[in-house]
């Protein structure tokens, strides 16, 4: 029997003792999460934009910042709990439900959408990226939300970001992925 | 001294089907709580980078729409 006086955190989660938290792989694919947000960022920054030209009547639209070392660390955060779920599940991949709850999470928490020009429809940038990212992971239509775009927006400003809560919204706004969950 | 039964409805029936009941509503609750923290099967694919992006930008304006009225 192994002596409790050496057991690290790891080993009630049957982790190698030897794997190092930040391994090359864990980096790269950080990496690669990051250009991914970074180019939908770009999208969602240019259509925000374009609409807030059009209600204006043209001019010129700016005030939106994506700050990529902030981006960086929430999804450092994102793979560190999902490793860590992988290791307390001990499955390899982890449903997209809770995905997407991790990726509302560290998006929204973080906050890395700055906001440098005081628009109306700029205010709620992180909340509309993270929602429109986490949908977009769940693959539902953004129409799946309905009317209670506000209410969740308010909430997930406001209200305490619990995991399992997370889960349970992502898992009820499609419940083919929590399909089989005993 | 004679003892006071708080309950003098209460039959040994009706106490069987009470503690029936609790633990019914318990074993309930524990499947529900194993349904959200155990036990969940692994079947969503690997995050798809660019079908990921893709989807992202197909339903940005939807979203907009839903968002800031169309």
């Amino acid at each position: 029997m192994t002596d409790p006086k050496t057991l690290r955190g790891d080993d009630f989660f049957d982790a190698p003792a030897d794997e190092p938290i930040r391994s090359k792989e864990f980096l790269e694919k950080c990496d690669r999460r990051v250009e991914v947000f970074a180019k939908a960022f770009e999208e969602f920054r240019d259509r925000l934009y374009a609409r807030v030209r059009a209600k204006q009547g043209g001019g010129h639209a700016s005030g939106l910042h994506l700050n990529t070392a902030i981006l960086r660390y929430a999804v450092e955060r994102y793979f560190t709990d999902i490793d860590f779920e992988r290791k307390r599940h001990r499955c390899g991949l982890l449903n997209g439900y809770r995905q997407a709850a991790y990726t509302l999470k560290w998006l929204i928490r973080l906050r890395p959408i700055q906001i440098s020009l005081r628009h109306p429809d700029f205010l709620t940038a992180n909340e509309d990226f993270a929602l429109h990212a986490a949908i977009t992971m769940l693959g539902v239509k953004p129409e799946a939300l309905r009317s209670n775009w506000a209410y969740l927006a308010y909430a997930l400003r406001h209200g305490t970001l619990d995991e399992t809560l997370l889960m349970a919204l992502a898992a009820t706004l499609n419940p083919e992925l929590a399909k089989g969950a005993k | 001294m004679t003892e006071i039964n708080p309950f003098p409805e209460q039959t040994a029936e009706g106490l069987a089907a009470e503690v029936a009941e609790v633990n019914r509503a318990a074993r309930e609750d524990q499947a529900f709580i194993a349904y959200l923290t155990e036990g969940v099967p692994n079947s969503s694919p690997e995050f798809d980078d660019t079908g990921f992006l893709d989807r992202f930008k197909t339903n940005l304006d939807s979203f907009f729409d839903l968002r800031y009225g169309a």
